[in-house]
């Protein structure tokens, strides 16, 4: 398959690199999962530079999801309430979902995105733990799984259009068309902005893979793994407009350890924390 | 009616449970902590044809999801799980 566009990889992944980042309190938010040692005053802190998302993560937990008997009033409050990683996950969740908003791509499904993103997400926290991998930063990974395919739209409108046709055109996937057209898929152009953003290498590398094919599966981490099953299991459960279920390599499953018994029976609390998720961020 | 689910406030604790029959006290109770949205257990109404016509939608959509991928392996352990999961509130 040959790309037919002619503007070189490189030069395409400087340009999505000169994407404007989001705010700085995210990304250090973001960054604190790697460091298991993290306090809730130093996330308290995190938050709390940024007026705009601690105003925000105070609404979200004072909304009636939470059933917060009094009101919360501050930072420190809502993690003892909540505890630290409900609240980590509640800043990146809103501050990553705004960001893409914020951006103002045309022709560009901002509410399919953000659900299908959400959707990923729900799936990759609730196989995390069989699978003895970190709940938290697959929910983050699973946020931001896609960012590629927004910095394309960004950075590339026309080409992205043309990738948006050929699909159409040929019913094929998106990434198939990203190659067809471009020479490069969202999830190596995700990967490479998570790296410019200096992001924890595991959420890096899951990232990039996620679209993992069958040949590159032994240089594929864990969380790559799961996001890869996530991603076609939030296609299977529709979590998100979804309008196919693309290919799956056999063995992710296997290498995380996990069953056919524990997908299927997952099935149910995944949609409960979807909708939940959904009703948090405000999307009917 | 009946709740579908439990209600639990931000500790998790138990507010009601499942199964519990809500009269207009536990409404206003909920109202009053500001509980949103409960789920609640609502009689099948729909007759055999109507089912049997949701589960000819049903099979024919999730063909229509997995038309690319072949329907072996795992992929195929998949496509079974979800049509089960999918079609287990409209049995004949």
């Amino acid at each position: 398959m040959s790309a037919t566009c002619d503007i070189s990889l490189d030069s395409i992944l400087q340009n999505v690199g000169m994407l404007p980042s989001p705010p700085h309190a995210i990304l250090e938010i973001i960054r604190t999962l790697e460091d298991g040692d993290a306090s809730a005053e130093t996330l308290a802190r995190k938050i709390e530079a940024d007026m705009g998302l601690l105003a925000h993560v105070l609404r979200l937990v004072n909304t009636s999801y939470y059933a917060t008997e009094g009101r919360v009033s501050s930072i420190q409050q809502a993690i003892m309430l909540l505890g630290l990683n409900e609240i980590r996950n509640l800043a990146c969740m809103h501050g990553i979902a705004d960001y893409f908003q914020e951006q103002g791509a045309t022709n560009f499904d901002y509410k399919s995105f953000i659900c299908h993103s959400a959707g990923v997400s729900c799936v990759a926290r609730q196989l995390a733990r069989p699978a003895l991998l970190n709940p938290d930063t697959a929910f983050v990974a699973g946020m931001l799984h896609d960012i590629g395919q927004l910095a394309l739209a960004i950075t590339l409108p026309q080409q992205f259009e043309r990738v948006l046709d050929y699909r159409r055109t040929h019913n094929c996937t998106l990434e198939e068309a990203e190659l067809a057209i471009i020479g490069i898929d969202h999830a190596q152009v995700g990967g490479n902005l998570m790296r410019h953003w200096h992001l924890p290498e595991e959420i890096c590398e899951a990232i990039a893979y996620h679209h993992q094919t069958a040949d590159i599966a032994m240089f594929c981490s864990p969380m790559s793994d799961l996001l890869h099953v996530s991603e076609v299991l939030a296609h299977a459960l529709e979590l998100g407009s979804s309008e196919q279920v693309p290919f799956m390599d056999e063995n992710a499953i296997p290498r995380l350890g996990l069953t056919r018994e524990q997908l299927a029976h997952s099935f149910g609390k995944i949609e409960e924390d979807y909708c939940d998720l959904l009703n948090i961020l405000g999307i009917h | 009616m009946v709740l579908q689910r439990d209600v639990v406030d931000a500790r998790g604790r138990i507010l009601l449970r499942t199964g519990v029959a809500l009269t207009e006290q536990t409404i206003a109770s909920l109202q009053r902590r500001e509980i949103g949205h409960i789920c609640i257990a609502v009689a099948d109404q729909r007759n055999e044809d109507e089912l049997a016509k949701e589960r000819r939608q049903t099979v024919a959509h999730l063909n229509e999801l997995f038309r690319n991928v072949r329907r072996e392996g795992y992929m195929g352990a998949l496509y079974h799980m979800v049509m089960k999961h999918r079609l287990k509130d409209m049995a004949l």
